[in-house]
């Protein structure tokens, strides 16, 4: 199988192009990135590709169609809101219409998107866990999100005009891990974490390694449609934020509003207005397929994968 | 990571440094005697020490320590102060012993970069020796004192992460990563917190259920009949009316479930939106085991095989006036007979009696209580008058009856709404007739 990995300057990007490096059944792999791989990759030939340029669907499926490519896996995401709203918005909706089209006219069977369960959008009337076919509501939280919608919903379109293709859809929950850099990793980072006074949601999580395993898995297998991506279990946010090490600061919901909105206006905050509304309801993914139809079985529980993520990071510091 | 743990991590870290000098103080001037002129190789020796004994010294010092008391836990900064005593006596190159302890008794061979040597990759053994024996060692030390491995666990990462090279060395090294710093974490992760994959948090629940046995034995002094009803494992959809103003019906039907059936079981009483999404008390209601009620949570539950009580009358129920006591109000819109008939969950209709008198509705205040996100504010006998203390309940003897379960699976399709309807007439109406003779039969509201 010859596989393409958009994105693979992103941590997640890197990782599958790793994976798949160390996989003996990916004959050719071809990493398309903004930036040459900071490792020598001996599988693995990089082509400068960046969705934001005009001609990006040109070089594409010139690149593709060299390689012979059967897969392409699209991680070109971001995965923490930008506050280059209008850039994002042309990488992410722009872009993987670029890598449709370039998908479109080459001998491309197989399309892996990577996409986030924060799509489904936390609100008030969500059930526990969600299944795969949930309305996407995120859009409505941050134009972040607006955008991964839009993303899913052109994929949907792609996958229904061309049915002899597969098209798979990863909604990871946030990710973690060592080299992670997700909205996950940043909030859990913080030694006050800020929480909505009186709410204490159950978020999920995944660890890196079971992503990109995911990742990989979706490469191996024909699974259809989407599919959401995470770690057994849940855990209180506040437990989260204690076991990464840091100090839940609950602020009343207002303020918690004003001073995102503040910050994030002033081009200082990481979280935009919106998504304040992922600490007070919860948003996650039920987890039937991933165990029946991609065949994951994660080797890092919810807690374990936030305790892995924290004491890596305090590793890291250490060894730095 | 807080702020006191980041300095103690310093704190420890520059004892160690510490902990060091005498070891250069001793080496370097030995080597710069001979040679005072050769500013160079002595320079870099002095450059090498100060990188490599930190490391070198401890790897010695845990390794040894483990091997005579195991469970003695010892702290990294007692290592490197007692080895450069042991390192001093031979005289010798303490960073080449700090290497290769099973190659010392024999006479050093001159090597040129002990340093190198550690960090290398190529030396012997494979991959997977190496890495075991390094996870062996952290595991040793992470596992009692995570914090006291420091200097070990930073040796190990140098080791698998500065000098491999390739996909396949980034993979490994990112798993052994993961690995150890959950191993870390996890040492000083304080305990608690644990939650089903619903929220219920059992410890926690634990501790409110012995709270709520004063008022379940002595101020409500509930009676139970027929609990057996109440099947001793698997699904259970428990439907009982709902009443009073502050839902204690829902928590002593946990109660009952809790402390009088026989398989002691733990109830998952389904709340409405308002209730689930009110501050504070949502979210314990949710760590005590209440879920939002929605059909892909209660469908979720059965398939658990947990017990499930609803309550169709929703808020309805416990926002009626006094006037209207042991009234059923309409049955929601039948949910629990479309999951009855799905899931083929047994349903087991309640009623209870006592609830209504606990707070006695007298009127329902809807603008003022608009600020504060409830739909209204009851007023009672002692609410609001008495302030907070108006929300005791009055100590009404209560009565909680346990119907026949009922199967409904066999009686129709979740989408014949006419059937559904029909249905929850009929479990309304097997309550309503309970209600009856249970509040014709008793002696006195409060006796």
């Amino acid at each position: 199988m010859r596989v393409a990995v958009t994105g693979s300057e992103n941590h997640f990007g890197r990782a599958v192009v790793q994976a798949l490096e160390a996989d003996p059944e990916v004959e050719a792999l071809l990493a398309l990135g903004t930036r040459p791989p900071a490792q020598k990759l001996a599988k693995a030939q990089w082509r400068e590709v960046d969705l934001v340029h005009p001609r990006s669907a040109e070089h594409l499926a010139q690149f593709l169609a060299e390689a012979a490519v059967d897969t392409v896996v699209h991680t070109a995401f971001l995965s923490r809101p930008s506050h280059r709203g209008g850039w994002a918005h042309e990488l992410e909706a722009i872009g993987t219409r670029s890598v449709l089209a370039a998908a479109e006219s080459t001998g491309v069977r197989k399309l892996v998107l990577r996409s986030t369960t924060l799509v489904y959008g936390a609100r008030p009337g969500n059930p526990n866990y969600l299944c795969e076919s949930a309305p996407l509501a995120g859009g409505e939280q941050s134009p972040w999100l607006a955008d991964k919608v839009e993303v899913e919903h052109q994929v949907a379109q792609f996958a229904h005009k061309h049915p002899t293709r597969t098209v798979t859809v990863l909604r990871l929950a946030p990710v973690l891990g060592p080299t992670a850099d997700t909205l996950g990793t940043i909030y859990l980072k913080r030694r006050l974490a800020p929480m909505w006074l009186g709410y204490d949601p159950l978020v999920q999580v995944v660890h890196e390694e079971d992503a990109v395993e995911a990742a990989r898995l979706a490469v191996h297998r024909d699974v259809r449609g989407a599919v959401n991506i995470a770690a057994p279990g849940v855990v209180p946010l506040a437990t989260a934020v204690r076991l990464a090490g840091g100090r839940p600061l609950p602020l009343p919901g207002r303020v918690l509003h004003t001073v995102s909105e503040t910050l994030w206006n002033a081009q200082l905050g990481d979280f935009p207005p919106g998504m304040v509304d992922f600490l007070r309801f919860v948003c996650a993914g039920s987890l039937r397929l991933q165990q029946e139809q991609l065949g994951l079985a994660p080797k890092y529980g919810a807690r374990e994968a936030i305790l892995s993520f924290a004491g890596s990071a305090k590793l890291k510091r250490m060894a730095a | 990571m807080s702020k006191s743990r980041a300095k103690r991590a310093n704190r420890r870290r520059g004892e160690a440094a510490h902990a060091v000098p005498p070891v250069q103080a001793d080496a370097a001037p030995e080597q710069a005697d001979p040679a005072p002129e050769t500013i160079g190789p002595a320079g870099a020796d002095v450059q090498d020490a100060g990188d490599a004994p930190a490391p070198a010294s401890s790897e010695a010092a845990p390794a040894s320590e483990v091997q005579e008391a195991p469970a003695a836990a010892p702290p990294a900064a007692d290592a490197p102060a007692a080895e450069p005593a042991r390192d001093a006596g031979p005289g010798g190159r303490p960073a080449d012993e700090g290497i290769t302890p099973e190659d010392a008794p024999p006479p050093p061979p001159p090597r040129p970069a002990p340093k190198l040597r550690l960090l290398r990759f190529d030396g012997g053994g494979t991959l997977e020796e190496k890495l075991g024996s390094a996870l062996e060692t952290v595991e040793q030390i992470a596992q009692p004192a995570a914090s006291a491995a420091g200097v070990e666990l930073k040796k190990a990462m140098a080791f698998l992460t500065g000098q491999l090279s390739g996909a396949e060395a980034s993979n490994v090294a990112r798993s052994v990563l993961s690995r150890l710093g959950q191993l870390v974490a996890s040492a000083q992760a304080a305990p608690g917190g644990e939650v089903d994959d619903f929220g219920r948090d059992p410890a926690l629940e634990a501790r409110a259920l012995a709270v709520l046995s004063f008022l379940y034995r002595s101020w409500f002094r509930v009676t139970v009949r027929d609990i057996g009803n109440v099947p001793a494992k698997g699904p259970a959809i428990l439907v009982s009316n709902h009443s009073g103003v502050v839902p204690w019906d829902a928590a002593m039907l946990k109660c009952a479930l809790a402390f009088d059936h026989p398989e002691k079981r733990v109830l998952r009483p389904l709340a409405e939106n308002l209730l689930f999404h009110y501050p504070f008390l949502g979210t314990w209601l949710n760590r005590f085991g209440a879920v939002r009620a929605c059909q892909e949570n209660a469908e979720a539950l059965l398939a658990r095989g947990e017990a499930v009580a609803v309550f169709p009358e929703g808020i309805k129920g416990i926002g009626k006036s006094f006037r209207k006591r042991y009234r059923l109000q309409r049955f929601g819109r039948g949910g629990f007979v479309k999951l009855a008939m799905r899931t083929g969950a047994p349903v087991v209709p309640v009623a209870v009696v006592g609830a209504e008198e606990s707070h006695p509705l007298l009127w329902r205040l809807v603008r003022p209580a608009h600020s504060s996100g409830l739909p209204y504010l009851p007023v009672t006998p002692t609410f609001p008058w008495l302030g907070a203390a108006g929300l005791v309940p009055l100590p009404s003897k209560w009565i909680v009856e346990f119907g026949e379960p009922m199967r409904l699976d066999a009686m129709g399709r979740a989408d014949d709404e006419l059937t559904i309807q029909r249905i929850a007439e009929d479990v309304r109406g097997d309550i309503q007739t309970r209600l009856d003779r249970l509040v014709g039969g008793r002696r006195s509201v409060f006796f």
